[in-house]
């Protein structure tokens, strides 16, 4: 196995850790920028560099997210033959409420990121499971795939 | 359902309430430490010519409002001001001759080292406004003008320093090469200004040659001393000036933190805070 591959296959491995890394990374960032008006570079100095409690606490919130989305990922097992589209919706109406909840933007922000993350792989794991679950989607990539030929001919 | 999933679940349940407590009891410290207040806006400005040299030509703006001036002047030669003299300093924007900012002195003493008054800004400024500045100044004696000279202001690269232990920080310290102007203290624990209700602030830089961990080989060279109420307020930020050799930005800046229970300096608790961060502030506001 080429090295780049067996390097493609650690990063997939990890791609749950990555994924809640980048959802933490983000609403720190977002939530930097807004409150001190700054740069992303110096949003980057204030999360990395200037405070050592800062970044502790980024590093909690980051386990936090991965915890969360193991739960998920468990849940999802659990109940994978009754899956449906509806904990999808509830939980991207989950990602408009949390703004209105008074809670500290980094907050907000961070848990909105997880519920798209969440939602995105409860999609792509129904579309790999429950494949009758996107019969519509079929139907319309079909019609896609057809328009040109018959308008061509 | 599963066995396998349920030890699982049940696990990572643990794990979140450990990590959700422990998010609860870091709150107010990350708080403290993460979102702290900052200034609006923070320039500085020099400039001089061979006879006298403006250091420390500030505007700024923050919670208390916008301010501008507190700038000091010396003169470079001897008997250059004499007692008595009058001095008129108008700094002027070259982008927008329309801003004007005058201020009005009288030396008391030969030779004496001055300091422009810091009145409050009425105009909005922007950054545009403050890229060219100049300074006139005309001295007045005996009514009769003896000088009247103009000198371009220079921007000067503002650094921000903060420091802070567990408890205790010191944020918004503005560094340029030659000037600093003291920052905001503030404390996590409550009621501090009741257990130590007297306290001092001193701000040391590192001598030549001197190890850095020797708190011996540190020049003070300014301190806050007062009511440790009155501090927290952070209204009495004081502005001094480096005229060693070299940048004072290229020396480590420390501060040392006295927190006394009464004034006479007696059962003090003090500790050592390192300043550091030097981040540039942002030039750009509307």
């Amino acid at each position: 196995m080429s090295k780049a591959r067996k390097d493609m296959i650690t990063i997939y491995m990890f791609r749950n850790a990555l994924a809640t890394l980048f959802a933490a990374f983000a609403s720190f960032m977002i939530s930097l920028i807004h409150y001190y008006q700054c740069t992303f570079a110096e949003a980057l100095q204030r999360l990395f560099v200037f405070d050592i409690y800062t970044t502790l606490y980024f590093l909690l919130i980051w386990l936090f997210d991965y915890l969360i989305f193991e739960i998920s990922k468990i849940i999802y097992d659990i109940y994978e033959e009754k899956v449906t589209f509806l904990p999808c919706i509830a939980l991207l109406v989950l990602c408009g409420v949390i703004f209105f909840i008074p809670i500290l933007d980094l907050f907000q922000y961070n848990l909105c990121i997880l519920f798209l993350l969440i939602c995105l792989r409860m999609v792509k794991e129904m579309w790999k499971r429950t494949p009758e679950l996107f019969k519509w989607a079929h139907r319309l990539v079909d019609q896609r795939k057809k328009r040109p030929e018959s308008g061509l001919k | 359902m599963n066995k396998e999933l349920k030890r699982q679940l049940i696990l990572s349940g643990i794990l979140v309430c450990f990590i959700i407590s422990t998010l609860f009891l870091w709150y107010n410290n990350f708080m403290f430490h993460t979102y702290v207040n900052t200034d609006d806006y923070q320039y500085c400005f020099a400039g001089g010519n061979e006879e006298l040299s403006i250091d420390g030509y500030q505007f700024y703006k923050n919670k208390e409002g916008q301010k501008h001036g507190n700038a000091r002047i010396i003169a470079l030669k001897d008997q250059f001001l004499l007692k008595d003299d009058s001095i008129h300093v108008i700094v002027t924007s070259l982008k927008d001759k329309d801003l004007v900012f005058e201020h009005q002195l009288s030396v008391k003493g030969d030779n004496e080292v001055l300091t422009l008054s810091e009145d409050e800004t009425k105009e909005k400024l922007s950054e545009n406004d403050l890229t060219q500045l100049s300074v006139q100044i005309i001295i007045k004696r005996q009514n009769k003008t003896v000088y009247d000279q103009t000198v371009p202001l220079q921007k000067q690269d503002v650094y921000t320093y903060n420091g802070a232990n567990k408890d205790y920080a010191i944020s918004n310290v503005y560094v340029t090469s030659s000037w600093l102007k003291t920052g905001d203290f503030s404390s996590k624990i409550k009621n501090i200004e009741k257990q130590y209700p007297y306290m001092i602030i001193d701000y040391l830089y590192l001598k030549d040659n001197g190890q850095q961990d020797n708190i011996n080989d540190y020049e003070r060279f300014a301190y806050i001393k007062g009511k440790t109420a009155d501090i927290l307020k952070n209204t009495n930020r004081i502005s001094v000036y480096y005229d060693e050799q070299g940048s004072l930005l290229d020396r480590p800046i420390n501060c040392v933190v006295t927190l006394m229970k009464d004034d006479k300096q007696q059962k003090g608790y003090t500790f050592m805070l390192e300043l550091h961060g030097s981040l540039k502030v942002v030039d750009d506001h509307e």
